[in-house]
């Protein structure tokens, strides 16, 4: 059985976009029990939709249902894990032991995932576990590939990882920061973040920060192409793409660079070109500077952002097709544009075309020279074929 | 209702001779917020004096337990079982289940901190331990119906700078590694965070494998304890970052609480005695379920 590469959606366009551009499978959240409570835009018929698109071709879906609830978030509990069995959900995401125990009993045919907010870090834990009949692991963040080794030699439950994204400072679920900076709860979805807000040190009476940078307990995120054919290697069972608030481009992006290398892997094309080609092209959807986390080494400074802008951020991204007639595509635009600049179509189906944009034209017929203005649908020509939902962006790497 | 003190320090305890209290002694190892506890002598020398004055101690594991370090855990743990500790509280389950193979017969209690919120989760760890301490950022009504719905098997929070974040990353000589400050930061106490916007200045805490994070006053709970004390088990007192002698004055004040019920005038002495001291109430009075608009 080939590895599983896993991304996550906050809505069904990027959920079937990561379907579409590579990964086995999708976790998604609710508008209920599930943390990133914001970037949840699933109904349950959404849900259900995508748990049909999906299975057409055998992919998956996960639900989060991944919050640490309090008594009065249980109401509706025990009827939405039962809608999810009926709509064929293929598992939940928990983080709380009570929600997987309860599962099981309403909800059997989906299978039960602990999520890394429980920052599980060794087998012994995992044996805990096994009395609940989990039939997943996501490791805490914390482990470094030895490590991970070791935990999968020892275990006989399935290990998830995560390959790439954000990445929390403290331990995962062990955090109320955002508790007692704004009064919204971490661990039911309400994160404010304020590990990356700056902060000034005193020991004592005395400051000891500098004004630039101030301290600041932000994370670069996680970056793992060096690491996957080791992954593949241990017999971990499921990459994880951290970023259900990330848009439908980032998705496409990360999760196409993962499933190249994946296949790669497995068909002995891996090279150190790829991996450098392939880093290039990731950088193209990053917003943030990124490390490998803890899987080479325990991070110190190198693996914080004390200035934000720090490193570049590309900001090639354009816009997404919507609609296609011959020789032109209807774009949602993102990004401003002018005639005759060398862009490129980003496609799931496709190698990456290049063209020039020599005419662009607004709804209403009108030639423009320039698009500047976000999520206005631009009709852009193009001399070859493409899809809805390609994407168009500034020349770039791959 | 049985009142618990996390001691960490020897000079602290010498000064505990004869409280009705229950002592929790963190380990060397495999915990943290325990700056002066680097040894196994530094261990030893604090639980047998605690023995010698009359308390039998539990031991506080509340560390993460890495892959490789499992079997240092199960030799640690033979180590520890020779002092006949009362109990042990726990974080990782890896030291639950170990302590099962070893038969341990004592008192084992979950806590993790942050992931017990309410009575359905907790029931679920009463299967496998004699009591559970909740979540700290629980409102004072949901302590009430935890515990009514779990009487005699919830502990809680009561006295203590509050615990808001622990990373295994090192925080603070990161940061000064960044700017090519040499201090020294490890177990060191006097440090301080201050949120641009904001003034409260909050204790942070490296230690060798955990940077931690705590909330700025001295939580209290006193007005709350009358009408708790007949469902929970215990309460605990940390005097982390908090003045030996402020803190013996607030463990002498919770113990005439418990007894003869909240005295508004004493917690006033006490809080003129150290003006430098600051308090809060945690989150007993306000819920966190807020949510940003978008």
């Amino acid at each position: 059985m080939t590895i599983e590469l896993l991304a996550p959606a906050g809505d069904l366009e990027r959920a079937k976009i990561a379907l579409d551009y590579g990964a086995d499978a999708v976790y998604v959240g609710g508008r209920r029990f599930s943390l990133r409570a914001r970037a949840s835009n699933f109904e349950l018929q959404d849900i259900a939709e995508l748990v049909e698109y999906a299975h057409k071709d055998d992919h998956k879906v996960y639900v989060t249902v991944n919050m640490i609830p309090h008594e009065d978030d249980m109401e509706g509990l025990r009827e939405y894990l039962i809608d999810l069995n009926m709509i064929h959900v293929d598992a939940i995401i928990v983080a709380s032991l009570y929600i997987a125990s309860l599962s099981k009993e309403v909800a059997p045919t989906i299978q039960v995932f602990l999520s890394t907010q429980l920052s599980i870090t060794n087998s012994k834990t995992m044996d805990y576990f096994k009395q609940f009949k989990i039939d997943r692991v996501v490791l805490a963040r914390e482990l470094n590939m030895h490590q991970i080794e070791t935990v999968i030699s020892e275990s006989s439950l399935p290990i998830e990882v995560f390959i790439h994204g954000g990445m929390c400072v403290n331990y995962s679920g062990r955090c109320t920061l955002s508790n007692e900076m704004t009064l919204r709860d971490a661990n039911r979805g309400g994160c404010a973040q304020s590990c990356r807000w700056n902060y000034s040190v005193y020991y004592k009476d005395s400051l000891v920060s500098d004004k630039d940078p101030l301290f600041t307990m932000g994370s670069k995120d996680l970056l793992t192409l060096n690491h996957i054919a080791d992954f593949i290697k241990l017999g971990v069972c499921s990459l994880k793409i951290e970023g259900r608030m990330k848009s439908a481009y980032y998705i496409a992006v990360i999760v196409k660079v993962y499933r190249t290398l994946i296949d790669a892997v497995y068909e002995n094309k891996l090279s150190d070109d790829l991996i450098d080609r392939l880093n290039l092209e990731l950088k193209q959807a990053e917003s943030r500077a990124t490390f490998d986390g803890f899987l080479s080494a325990l991070p110190n400074q190198n693996g914080q952002i004390y200035q934000v802008n720090a490193e570049g951020v590309s900001q090639q991204f354009i816009g997404m097709i919507k609609a296609t007639k011959p020789g032109w595509a209807l774009v949602e635009m993102r990004n401003h544009l002018g005639l005759n600049q060398n862009l490129e179509v980003f496609s799931a189906h496709q190698a990456n075309l290049t063209f020039i944009n020599t005419s662009m034209i607004d709804e209403n017929g009108i030639e423009l020279i320039i698009a500047n203005q976000p999520l206005t649908l631009v009709w852009l020509k193009i001399p070859f074929a493409v899809s809805i939902g390609d994407f168009i962006r500034r020349q770039g790497a791959l | 209702m049985i009142t618990f003190g996390h001691i960490s320090s020897l000079s602290l305890l010498n000064k505990l001779e004869n409280h009705p209290i229950e002592l929790i002694i963190p380990g060397d190892c495999f915990a943290y917020r325990k700056p002066t506890i680097l040894s196994r002598t530094d261990f030893e020398t604090l639980y047998l004096r605690a023995i010698e004055l009359g308390y039998h101690p539990y031991i506080e594991l509340n560390g993460f337990v890495m892959p490789e370090e499992l079997v240092r855990l199960s030799e640690y743990l033979d180590w520890l079982l020779k002092f006949k500790p009362k109990g042990f509280y726990i974080n990782d389950l890896a030291v639950l289940m170990s302590l099962k193979e070893k038969n341990f017969q004592g008192e084992l209690v979950y806590c993790p901190d942050t992931l017990l919120t309410n009575h359905y989760e907790a029931s679920v760890f009463l299967k496998d331990f004699k009591r559970v301490q909740l979540a700290k950022e629980l409102t004072l009504d949901e302590y009430r119906l935890i515990t009514h719905n779990l009487p005699q098997k919830c502990e809680m929070f009561a006295l203590g700078h509050l615990i808001m974040s622990v990373s295994k990353r090192p925080l603070l000589s990161s940061y000064f590694e960044y700017i090519q400050d040499q201090r020294s930061v490890l177990n060191d106490l006097n440090y301080r965070l201050v949120e641009s916007k904001r003034s409260d200045s909050m204790p942070i805490l490296e230690e060798q494998d955990t940077t931690s994070i705590y909330m700025d006053g001295i939580f209290t709970m006193f007005e709350a304890i009358p009408s708790l004390k007949d469902d929970l088990y215990g309460i605990h007192l940390d005097p982390l970052f908090i003045p030996e002698d402020a803190f013996i004055d607030l463990l002498d004040l919770v113990l005439k609480v418990e007894k003869d019920g909240y005295d508004e005038k004493a917690f006033k002495l006490i809080k003129q005695r150290y003006p430098s001291l600051k308090w809060n109430d945690g989150y007993l009075n306000r819920s966190t379920n807020a949510s940003k608009e978008v």
